[in-house]
């Protein structure tokens, strides 16, 4: 069946309503938490995060891709650590 | 952790959700993001709308969406797999090509007595970041390529022309007073100029600069068939209030208007509004 356009099952499990509300609050947990970041760091997750390539990343920002490489690095570390402080563990 | 991930598809917190994913005042707006994730911003713009970008859910979800966009592009503009034999001549064959275009445009150019695109300035409006025009005077001007002609149209922000001029050969447009009439005091609209040079009026660079009221402007250069060029205006109501007068002011801040022209007055006399 796969490649064919997937159909919406009625009767198929549905995500239930907690853990779509506790999906909204890590997503605001991680928003939250990249606002604090160091912006150079920021800037760079952010776009890790965008799904921009670190080569990618390097390029809009006018940076070395090893800089940017760096950045994405600590600034995952920063955002781990601060969403472990809230709560939220992978 | 690729993506953000987590609030797609919260039905129970409908409210809160769609609440956060609309486009709040301070959001910049899309064409402003599209450069954004096409390099076309200078950096301190740029990185505003990544900060901003980072915890607006609206405004990155408009982000993936462009991005997303661009590889598409990518992806549809990428040569088809062909034979190596092919991909050896591939350099060859375009310096062959540009031979041709030489030989066959340049006769063309000199018997139009116009000015190769190439190497042409963009068109420039010289317009400010946050301008405020007046009704009664809202005069559009920028520099473009010589021998030139335009088309001017400025329309509200869900695309509904407000003035409309074709074949200007100046490089200003006053539009109509009338035609402002109904545009409510503080409407933002929407300016497009696009240059035509030699009947090729995609091969004229663009500029693209948008505005929001809580941001900087964001200025890029982009491509004719990608973007227009866009300023947005807000149309006021005259007399101006006093404290805000400097703000009629179309005084141009480009650096490629000549300092002749700064000189004689030009500028900044005859654009200025209010008492």
């Amino acid at each position: 069946m796969e490649g064919e356009r997937p159909e919406v099952d009625p009767a198929a499990p549905q995500p239930d309503p907690e853990s779509n509300c506790a999906g909204a609050e890590i997503g605001q947990a991680i928003r939250d938490c990249l606002g604090r970041l160091l912006r150079p760091r920021r800037l760079a997750v952010t776009l890790h995060l965008q799904g921009h390539r670190v080569a990618e990343a390097a390029r809009l920002l006018g940076w070395s891709a090893k800089k940017a490489e760096n950045l994405v690095y600590r600034g995952l570390d920063d955002l781990r650590s601060c969403l472990t402080a809230k709560g939220i563990r992978p | 952790m690729n993506d953000e991930p987590t609030d797609r598809g919260a039905a129970p917190g409908l409210h809160r959700s769609r609440r956060q994913r609309s486009p709040a005042a301070d959001c910049p707006a899309p064409e402003t993001i599209w450069a954004a994730v096409h390099g076309e911003l200078p950096p301190g713009p740029l990185r505003d709308v990544i900060d901003h970008t980072a915890t607006c859910a609206a405004c990155a979800e408009e982000w993936r969406l462009a991005v997303e966009m661009e590889r598409e592009e990518k992806r549809a503009v990428a040569p088809s797999p062909r034979p190596r034999r092919w991909a050896r001549l591939a350099p060859y064959l375009a310096a062959a090509a540009a031979v041709v275009l030489l030989v066959v445009g340049l006769p063309h150019v000199k018997h139009q007595g116009g000015h190769n695109p190439r190497g042409q300035k963009p068109v420039v409006l010289l317009l400010d970041d946050g301008q405020e025009l007046p009704r009664s005077h809202c005069l559009l001007r920028w520099l473009g390529p010589q021998g030139a002609t335009y088309e001017v149209e400025v329309r509200t922000r869900v695309g509904e022309t407000v003035a409309r001029k074709q074949g200007l050969t100046a490089t200003q447009y006053l539009v109509p007073e009338s035609s402002l009439a109904a545009v409510r005091s503080g409407t933002r609209l929407e300016c497009q100029v696009t240059a035509t040079l030699l009947n090729k009026p995609s091969s004229t660079p663009i500029l693209l600069l948008s505005y929001s009221a809580s941001r900087p402007f964001a200025l890029s250069l982009g491509s004719a068939l990608r973007a227009p060029i866009c300023i947005y205006l807000y149309i006021t109501n005259l007399p101006a209030p006093a404290p805000f007068f400097e703000g009629f002011c179309t005084l141009p801040s480009s650096e490629e208007v000549s300092r002749k022209q700064r000189a004689s007055g030009e500028f900044g006399t005859n654009q200025c509004s209010g008492t």
